[in-house]
């Protein structure tokens, strides 16, 4: 049996118990007396037969105790069911946004995170989940609950995690290509640890954007933000420890990993993109594991194929025919458009392609720079 | 049951051998003929099995190891088991035992020349075969389709694969289903031969008759949801789509409302060959006439009424996942019912092993595991951890391979003789049926654990811890797939080369075993009438 860390886990496994153990019981009950009577009336030792065609009060035994019996199943799964649906009103809350292929959680006081899911042990924590394209679920096996994140929807369960550690997010509902990749990681921290965690990545305010901002809009305004402002020592400070640094590793203290590139980037202020550094083998090398970890490879190929979404072979400098609410336009693929389609892309689509893509809002304006590079080191 | 075919003679040319209008192939597919038509539909679901087995066995392969093993790209395996899960649904266990033993025995066994419709019935196998022609078009012309066999929202909007051309075929499908339970209701209420009562008709007939009203009653359902699907596609209608307005969750009511239903349309016909097997190998009548009749009509109205649980994660209300959970577990209680009277059917039986009634064993075997893993998913907060992962997979393939799929190779085994007029080797035909067995549930059994442990479902790639179990369900496809090939091979060489089968090789005494084997085109010579019981065995059996 794997990990249970949760109460929702310790519910579960009791009701498997409760319904395994009687289903053991019965089943080999029932194959148990069907070997016995083949073997017992077997043709070489039972050659007379009983025609006996019914026995009302059998047929009333084996109907009524079956009933019984699974309503007590049924009771011990409703219990369960009512463990992940009731929490208190207070409960430390987490948005999951299931989107083509990741989770982007996004906690209250505005912190947003991709690769791993961090929670205090031993209180109740809502985890309040929806999608932001097509149906996702989103499965930790150790909780053993999984909750299907629905476009236009909330779903939502509690949970209190008993066992600090990491574990396993899995996507549980099928959604297209890169469905078995769209992982992700639980952390369960000790609580004191995670409230330290929590205010030591509390987004800093906005100048400007109100103190009240709702943390679940975070993400829209801080997007125009960071594409319309020229860079602010304020927008580096909207990535958390959670978008991970491109190097992808988990855990580390964020601040120390993002601070670097935030420097960089605002040196070439307004100009989003400085040709000098923009072609450096690091740039692109960069730009290509980001590519990779934001799953963009899945759907743009670099060898020219078509996949999804149009290849990044040969993409820079070409012409693009674009449809803007339905309008054909030709525009030239530069680099402000690239930033537009990787930040934007529903609002032109290319031709003879769907608006499929998940918008990359939040990605820092030093990271829209190194997969711009990375597509324009593809001649 | 005592069958008085007046004057019966065996000079009359049995239905392979009749004259008919056209000569070659046509002969068959212009033929309104039930046997023939069944034996056709036998043909093609059994072909589209293999195929479907085929890529079962790919996918098995490239789980053998994490990472690509044979497919190098997800691409291929998400299109692999959309197309295993269209073929073996829509085109396999739908049609199941219905349309080909059905078409085949029903009017036999009430007596009757014919279905109450035959040019219908012909019209419905020919749409059969144009939705199987389109839906495996969809393949060859545009991208592979990739949206699983349950072509849930948005997804199957939004994917640029040739989905349309697909949901176009099976809604064709639906059509030759719904025509089907039309022509098959009709021919029970009005082609009866004398003496026919309802209290007198074999179980395999009582079950195709409850089986035929829910495809009268819910595939059109199915219809109308793949059809406003296919307009969201082209016209962007905004039912389903949240971007326009549209519910997701409203599709998979409207799915569910149909294809959980569609389950039973799978398992009553198979239930109800495992009743007409058990009796006459344990030659004693059958334990519980009215309640396995009445069980089949109680699991058609309960089993419309449970689909909601297919969605307990899918945000869709408390009140609503209580209320479907609980009616999910009352459905269990008819099929507990009929599992209980077959074994009792056993008690003072004088029990014969052959190949059939091994397939029959072993549906209750499997089935009773699938039932019981089916308990496990009606459970609320059970449900909530195993839906959408391998055990949900397992258990359905208990169900509808190791229930319908059984009870068809069963039944294929059971009036293999009466249909072709031929026996096949035993010998063989038994250890295929135990390498099917223990294959069977080397692979699924092993899926149970998987699931439990928290493997997803339709994943390409999967988490290194759970390699050893993959490699052990894989070796069992393998064992499983040597099975169904032996089993194959062996009744096509008895078609060939087959003794000549007796009219009656197992004992029988429903009223197929009356006539010749194969029986004469319109069935018995004479109308036959009938008196007793469906299942009067004598007392003593002779050695």
């Amino acid at each position: 049996m794997g990990t249970a860390a949760s109460n929702t886990a310790s519910h579960v496994d009791q009701v498997m118990m409760v319904i395994l153990g009687i289903s053991v019981v019965l089943f080999v009950g029932i194959m148990a007396t069907m070997v016995f009577f083949v073997v017992k009336y077997s043709r070489k030792k039972q050659t007379s037969v009983a025609n006996i065609s019914h026995h009302t009060g059998l047929e009333l035994v084996w109907t009524i105790i079956p009933v019984i019996i699974v309503l007590v199943m049924f009771w011990y799964g409703f219990v369960g069911y009512r463990v992940m649906r009731t929490g208190p009103d207070d409960a430390l809350e987490v948005t999951i946004t299931g989107r083509m292929w990741s989770w982007l959680y996004t906690y209250e006081n505005g912190i947003q995170a991709t690769d791993m899911l961090r929670i205090p042990a031993g209180e109740p924590v809502k985890l309040v989940i929806t999608s932001a394209d097509v149906i996702h679920s989103f499965y930790v096996p150790a909780f053993r609950v999984k909750w299907d994140a629905v476009p236009g929807r909330k779903t939502h369960y509690f949970v209190t995690a008993e066992k600090t550690g990491t574990f396993d997010v899995l996507c549980a509902e099928y959604c297209g290509l890169q469905h078995a990749y769209m992982l992700s990681k639980v952390q369960v921290m000790p609580k004191a640890e995670f409230e330290k965690w929590y205010a030591a990545n509390a987004p800093a305010q906005q100048p400007g954007s109100g103190p009240a901002q709702a943390p679940s809009a975070a993400a829209e305004p801080a997007a125009q933000m960071a594409s319309a402002q020229p860079q602010t020592e304020t927008a580096p400070d909207q990535r958390t420890d959670g978008t991970p640094p491109p190097a992808g590793t988990p855990g580390s203290p964020k601040t120390a990993s993002s601070a670097p590139p935030a420097g960089k980037a605002a040196t070439p202020t307004a100009a989003p993109a400085a040709p000098a550094s923009g072609n450096s083998a690091a740039l692109v090398a960069e730009g290509e594991k980001l590519m990779a970890r934001y799953a963009c490879s899945s759907c743009h190929s670099s060898d020219g194929s078509r996949i999804v979404g149009p290849t990044f072979k040969g993409l820079y400098g070409s012409s693009v025919t674009v449809l803007v609410d339905g309008q054909e336009r030709t525009v030239r693929a530069d680099e402000a458009y690239l930033e537009r389609s990787i930040r934007e892309p529903n609002a032109e689509i290319v031709k003879g392609y769907q608006p499929l893509m998940p918008g990359q809002p939040n990605l820092t304006p030093e990271e829209v720079r190194a997969m711009i590079a990375y597509i324009k080191s593809l001649k | 049951m005592a069958v008085d075919v007046a004057g019966r003679s065996q000079g009359l040319p049995d239905y392979l051998n009749h004259r008919a209008a056209y000569s070659g192939i046509l002969s068959w597919v212009l033929s309104t003929d039930h046997k023939r038509i069944g034996v056709m539909y036998l043909v093609s679901q059994l072909t589209f099995f293999l195929v479907g087995v085929a890529l079962g066995f790919v996918m098995r392969l490239e789980m053998l190891t994490p990472g690509p093993t044979v497919i190098s790209n997800p691409a291929v395996y998400n299109a692999i088991f959309t197309v295993h899960g269209v073929i073996m649904i829509f085109l396999f266990v739908i049609p199941g035992l219905i349309a080909s033993f059905g078409n085949f025995f029903l009017p036999i066994m009430i007596g009757a020349k014919d279905v109450a419709f035959p040019f219908l019935n012909l019209l419905s196998w020919w749409l059969f075969m144009i939705g199987a022609f389109v839906a495996i078009a969809s393949l060859f012309t545009g991208g592979l389709p990739d949206t699983g066999w349950t072509f849930y929202v948005p997804y199957s909007i939004q994917t640029n694969t040739n989905t349309t051309l697909a949901l176009f075929g099976v809604f064709i499908l639906g059509f030759s289903s719904i025509l089907t339970g039309l022509n098959f209701v009709t021919t029970v209420h009005q082609m009866r031969a004398p003496g026919m009562r309802w209290g007198r008709m074999p179980l395999f007939v009582w079950a195709i008759y409850a089986t035929s009203w829910i495809q009268i009653l819910a595939t059109p359902i199915l219809g109308i949801t793949l059809l406003l699907v296919m307009l969201e596609r082209v016209l962007g209608i905004g039912v389903f789509d949240p971007a326009r307005g549209g519910d997701p969750v409203l599709y998979q009511h409207l799915f569910w409302i149909y294809s959980h239903p569609a389950v039973y349309i799978m398992i009553l016909p198979a239930m109800g060959a495992i009743s007409e097997i058990i009796p006459t190998f344990a030659r004693r009548t059958i334990f519980g006439y009215k309640f396995i009749a009445g069980s089949s009509l109680a699991i058609a109205l309960f089993g419309s009424l449970v689909w909601a649980h297919h969605m307990f994660t899918a945000g869709i209300g408390e009140r609503a996942a209580v209320i479907f959970s609980l009616l999910t577990f009352l459905v269990a209680v008819p099929s507990a019912i009929k599992v209980f009277n077959w074994v009792s059917t056993l008690y003072r039986g004088s029990i014969e092993l052959r190949p059939p009634m091994l397939f029959a064993l072993a549906f209750i075997f499997l089935f009773s595991i699938g039932g019981f893993t089916g308990l496990m998913q009606g459970a609320l907060a059970l449900d909530i951890h195993l839906h959408d992962t391998y055990f949900v997979v397992a258990h359905f393939h208990y169900v509808m391979f190791g229930g319908t799929g059984f009870a068809l190779f069963g039944a294929l085994h059971y009036w293999f003789p009466k249909m072709f007029g031929r026996m096949y080797n035993e010998k063989i035909a038994t250890i295929a049926w135990a390498l099917m067995f223990v294959g069977f549930n080397v692979l699924y059994f092993t899926m149970l654990l998987m699931g439990w442990l928290g493997m997803p479902r339709r994943y390409y790639d999967y988490l290194p811890q759970y390699q050893t179990w993959h490699v052990v369900a894989t070796v069992g496809s393998w064992i499983l797939i040597a099975g169904v090939l032996l089993m194959v091979g062996n009744l096509l060489v008895a078609l060939k080369r087959g003794e000549k089968a007796p009219d009656n090789p197992w004992g029988g005494v429903t009223p197929e075993w009356s006539t010749t084997s194969p029986p004469p085109l319109e069935n018995f010579e004479k109308a036959p009438t009938f008196s007793g019981g469906p299942y009067d065995f004598p007392t003593e059996v002779a050695r």
